[in-house]
């Protein structure tokens, strides 16, 4: 979405449109979601804490500046309800979740040993992302999944680039070898198990 | 140029091709020099150089800060493209980097998202409804014009109480204490009224003091007065006779109080000659609990006169 068209829903949003609210919301809740999913490893948490900062976000549209880009609004705010979320319960990975991670959409028709293999990918990367500290994980997030330039990740995150990029490349060769060692476990289980 | 196409084949070829093509003397629009130097096994002075632009000294490897640059997308594409090159004799690097790429991809594999729309904007209506940006104008002037009527009511009122307090008093009215005054002299006037009425029953119960002239002197005579009377019967009440005669001689009187419709005993103790004695002054002095505080006394006094007694 270009920032025309943001602008304009953000606009009908704010005249009482109920229609480009919904749009407003269906145009960023992947992204948002995706991002918390990553960083706390559980479905339901996720969806609390996405469904909120809409809800926020919406209760104070009219607030909006449009100096700005909403997406980096939205995400402020569900960051700040992730890190409280956080502090009650520390992020766990929802293992029984992974079946059902990026293939219900039906974008993907594998066979079924893809779909394992697929499968086994996510669990092993959602762990590994979970042994990154904090500050990796959603870097690496923010910059992989969700394609943010360094320097947008360093204002939303409030800290020089130089620190982010430190952060980055730290992260990124953490969870390469996490990665590859948790694939390896789980393709091991996959295989023994019956 | 994305950094994942460092590790396609036909790119690799592609850029072997340019370089031999340099090499063999060829037209090449590449201007890079270094791209020349990433071929190590073409000439002896091209592999020193891109062994000094490439690969850490120390260690003969790629080094990995090139390889970060890389995938932060800082590079341009013929540096890419060098590094591809390179990588070639850096297998352990390049296995990194594979495995890098790969946990890069499962991170970007799509997700399967809930819709939030309908939910959110449930909530969204508890908080705020979404109305036409006419309607919300007016909403909002409705709310100004309640806010400066419920403003000028709470003035009026004000005003009101300031010119007349009872006017806006909810409660029950408070007493102000000019009538409190009031009503304690009006109830002592009715209780003085009270006892003069009692006086006639007084003077029928006094008769026994006629038996002072029969024996004069001390006595230590009995003298039973009873003063009956309906006045007082429920209240918490008590009489004090004050018992003293007309004339200037000492006589100790008596002071007791009693209890009205109850007997009280008398008894004369003092030396006096009874014919100086013309009448007794009795002072019935009786105190009443008015409003739980405050003590009403009030005297009411019946001067006998006892040769008026019959």
């Amino acid at each position: 979405m270009d920032r025309a068209q943001e602008r304009d829903l953000i606009e009908r949003t704010i005249a009482g449109e109920r229609q480009a609210a919904g749009d407003l919301i269906r145009a960023y809740q992947h992204s948002v979601y995706g991002y918390i999913l990553r960083m706390c490893g559980r479905p339901e948490m996720a969806e609390d804490i996405v469904q909120e900062a809409f809800v926020r976000v919406l209760a104070n549209i009219h607030r909006f500046d449009f100096r700005f880009r909403f997406s980096t609004w939205l995400f402020t705010i569900a960051r700040r309800l992730y890190i409280n979320a956080a502090a009650k319960n520390k992020p766990v990975y929802d293992t029984d979740y992974v079946g059902s991670m990026g293939n219900s959409s039906g974008q993907f028709e594998t066979p079924m040993m893809a779909q394992e293999r697929h499968d086994i990918q996510q669990d092993a990367l959602q762990q590994a992302l979970l042994t990154l500290s904090e500050e990796q994980r959603e870097i690496i997030i923010l910059f992989h999944q969700l394609d943010w330039p360094i320097s947008l990740i360093a204002s939303h995150l409030d800290m020089p680039e130089g620190t982010i990029k430190s952060h980055l490349h730290r992260g990124r060769k953490r969870l390469r070898v996490l990665f590859k060692d948790k694939s390896k476990l789980a393709q091991r289980l996959a295989e023994v198990s019956p | 140029m994305s950094w994942s196409s460092i590790f396609d084949d036909q790119f690799d070829d592609q850029y072997d091709d340019q370089i031999n093509n340099k090499i063999d003397g060829q037209s090449n629009s590449r201007n890079d020099e270094s791209a020349e130097l990433n071929q190590p096994e073409l000439n002896q002075q091209g592999h020193q150089r891109y062994q000094r632009d490439l690969r850490d000294p120390q260690r003969g490897r790629v080094p990995e800060s090139l390889i970060n640059a890389a995938i932060d997308g800082e590079l341009s594409d013929e540096m890419q493209r060098e590094i591809a090159h390179a990588l070639n004799y850096d297998q352990s690097r390049k296995q990194d980097l594979l495995d890098t790429a790969e946990a890069i991809n499962a991170l970007q594999m799509p997700i399967s998202t809930p819709d939030f729309s309908e939910g959110v904007l449930k909530k969204t209506d508890r908080h705020r409804r979404f109305l036409p940006a006419t309607w919300r104008k007016r909403v909002r002037a409705s709310r100004m014009v309640l806010g400066v009527a419920a403003i000028l009511a709470l003035a009026g009122v004000a005003t009101i109480q300031h010119i007349n307090p009872r006017l806006t008093t909810l409660a029950a009215h408070p007493t102000p204490i000019q009538d409190f005054e009031q009503a304690v002299e009006q109830d002592a006037d009715r209780i003085v009224q009270v006892i003069a009425d009692e006086a006639q029953h007084i003077r029928a119960s006094i008769i026994p003091f006629d038996m002072l002239d029969e024996f004069p002197g001390v006595t230590d005579h009995r003298y039973t007065i009873e003063i009956n009377t309906d006045a007082h019967s429920n209240q918490r009440s008590h009489i004090q006779h004050q018992v003293s005669p007309y004339a200037n001689y000492s006589l100790a009187h008596a002071r007791f109080p009693s209890r009205v419709n109850q007997p009280a005993v008398f008894i004369s103790t003092a030396s006096f000659t009874p014919h100086q004695i013309t009448g007794v002054r009795l002072h019935h002095i009786v105190q009443s609990d008015h409003a739980d505080t405050k003590v009403i006394e009030c005297r009411g006094v019946v001067e006998i006169d006892l040769e008026q007694l019959p």
